[in-house]
């Protein structure tokens, strides 16, 4: 089993690689974006899937990360280096004094404060003109010589992505991952067991924001711009959706379900100004027939085991009335 | 500042926050009883809203019409999404909240689009009916007569939606139900129909709320997804599922709204989540709710 996921992830890697030598600019500035989106997804899918604590205010973190950066480069003048390290530590601050008050609840309770917090921070960046300049935004954020261009920048993605999955991966194998989705599936055996559950969880809401701040980061150096409605509930709401869509249940499941939705809003948005209306009908056939997601249905196939069902509909702890 | 304009500033808070009250009405019934989050209420605000409009216009912008619409398009939108709480909600009741959450986000941007397709993307304003051409002096300044009929249409439906949960049978059962659903059902009452019927007069009141506000000023698509979360921050500062804690923070919100904009026009909205926020952090349940800190 091992080998076969290194075997593909070989492939992948090598076929990621190769893609700007023949690919067309467009395609290449897409499939950027989507590395982004991805980790943002893998970001979200840490509290999501792994702590089975449905967080409905995760764009904020990526609202701080961007925002960090351009006004860092914008305002202060500051090296590209020193705002790209910034941007996460920052968006890891605002996710720790955010997790702080939140992690305490669940289910819809933790849903509904994530989201208010997430929106004051929205708030603030789209009215306060003289700090964050509105809802115009930031723009014409500089990037250093060696990234401009399109295929430098999607290389310098990819060997950022490549390095958050894996320390995603190593995470979510180590003892605190473990004991992250032990706390999803019974909180008070954990509790019992002797460990604090709080602290485990705030830790682990912090580190999503984190990585959330960094792929906010990111997508602002590619856009060379940064708007309030990076942190609108609605981005929250999508990546969420990315999220099921994808499988929270399987490692890869966010990265498929943030590429299939980018790409499904990129080409329905060509065909109809409706591709709200094909999205919102997208959300309720997943919910009614896929709610495992797509990794999550495909990984049952292969097995073709019932167990696993239960394992991939997770938190079913976490989600009562 | 005299004291004159304090108090003008203060009715236009109560107009504001009554139409804050008639968005979050509905949703504090559906997530007290229900326990859903439901993100689509802003959805049904809208289209009772654009409904409303299609009516109004129908009829000619008449006096007779504005009161036949008002009894008609809200009715026929709560038709509508109480049909689609059979049809599709009913199946995620015992499942993770999330799922619900993303039905009902679907729900709303459907709806979203839906009403762009029918409506167009140009603003629209419903004619106002003649008998409220006129505004009332208070202070030697005119209010307008509008205004006052919205907050008397508020009160009006705040003291019906409190009759009928708790001077009626049926407002009985559907607390027994809202305290425990299994208990309500070995009891043989129908558990499916009463939530049912609670989601449809939640329904029925934001889309009463946007049919209310459809002749005050300019209605676009994006007014649902606002409203929605105007509507959230409501609940959530009064409590999951109060509704005169709703009616209250309501109020707040709307005196907040209409005084900040005196103090610091730029950051009036960000006011109301600064709100929000405090009350998240001293009392994470509101104010009238009850605690559900898990340790």
């Amino acid at each position: 089993m091992l080998t076969k996921t290194k075997f593909w992830s070989l492939i992948a890697l090598g076929f990621f690689a190769l893609f700007p030598i023949w690919a067309p600019v467009m395609w290449n500035h897409l499939a950027t974006e989507i590395f982004i989106i991805a980790l943002f997804a893998m970001s979200l899918n840490m509290i999501l899937g792994r702590g089975g604590l449905p967080s409905f205010g995760h764009a904020c973190f990526y609202c701080v990360g961007g925002y960090t950066v351009a006004m860092l480069m914008m305002k202060l003048r500051l090296p590209f280096g020193i705002a790209m390290i910034a941007a996460p530590i920052m968006a890891a601050i605002f996710a720790a004094i955010i997790g702080y008050f939140s992690v305490r609840l669940t289910g819809i309770h933790f849903a509904i404060l994530t989201l208010g917090f997430s929106q004051l921070v929205w708030a603030v960046a789209h009215k306060w003109y003289g700090f964050t300049k509105g809802d115009d935004g930031i723009t014409g954020i500089p990037v250093p010589q060696a990234l401009q261009g399109i295929i430098p920048y999607y290389y310098f993605v990819l060997a950022i992505l490549i390095a958050c999955l894996a320390l995603i991966w190593i995470i979510q194998n180590s003892p605190f991952g473990s004991t992250i989705v032990a706390i999803r599936e019974n909180r008070e055996r954990v509790t019992f067991s002797g460990l604090k559950v709080w602290h485990h969880l705030w830790l682990n809401f912090t580190i999503g924001g984190f990585f959330a701040g960094l792929a906010g980061s990111l997508l602002v150096l590619l856009n060379r711009a940064v708007f309030p409605d990076f942190g609108y509930w609605t981005k929250s709401a999508g990546v969420v959706l990315m999220c099921i869509f994808g499988g929270v249940g399987v490692f890869i499941g966010p990265i498929i379900g943030a590429a299939i939705i980018t790409l499904l809003e990129h080409y329905i948005a060509i065909y109809t100004f409706y591709w709200q209306f094909a999205l919102g009908c997208l959300i309720i056939v997943l919910v009614i027939f896929l709610p495992g997601g797509i990794c999550g249905y495909i990984e049952n196939k292969l097995r073709g085991e019932k167990k696993i069902t239960e394992e991939i509909s997770y938190a079913s702890q976490s989600g009562g009335s | 500042m005299s004291s004159e304009v304090l108090f003008f500033q203060f009715l236009s808070g109560l107009t504001t926050g009554m139409i804050y009250f008639l968005i979050a009405a509905g949703l504090t019934l559906i997530l007290g009883v229900l326990k859903i989050m439901n993100f689509a209420q802003g959805g049904i605000y809208m289209l009772g809203a654009y409904t409303a409009y299609t009516f109004m216009k129908q009829f000619g912008g008449t006096n007779l019409g504005f009161w036949l619409t008002l009894i008609i398009a809200p009715t026929a939108v709560a038709v509508f999404f109480t049909l689609l709480e059979v049809l599709l909600m009913r199946l995620f009741y015992e499942k993770v909240a999330l799922y619900m959450l993303l039905l009902t986000y679907g729900i709303l941007i459907v709806a979203y689009d839906l009403a762009r397709m029918i409506w167009g993307w140009i603003i629209k304003t419903a004619p106002m009916p003649p008998m409220f051409h006129r505004s009332v002096e208070i202070f030697g300044r005119p209010f307008p007569l509008y205004n006052v009929f919205l907050i008397i249409m508020g009160f009006f439906l705040f003291f019906l939606i409190w009759f009928l949960i708790r001077r009626t049978t049926w407002g009985k059962m559907m607390r027994a139900a809202a305290d425990d659903r299994e208990m309500t059902a070995s009891l043989g009452l129908n558990v499916p129909l009463i939530f049912s019927s609670v989601f449809a007069l939640g329904a029925w009141i934001a889309a009463m709320g946007g049919a209310l506000v459809a002749p005050m000023g300019g209605m676009a698509a994006d007014m649902g997804i606002d409203a929605g979360i105007i509507a959230f921050i409501v609940v959530v500062i009064a409590g999951l599922g109060s509704l005169p804690g709703a009616l209250l923070a309501a109020f707040i919100c709307g005196e907040v709204m209409a005084f900040g904009i005196l103090i610091l026009p730029e950051l009036a909205i960000a006011f109301i989540y600064l709100v929000l926020v405090v009350v998240l952090i001293l009392r994470p349940w509101g104010i009238f709710g009850k605690p559900v800190i898990i340790k």
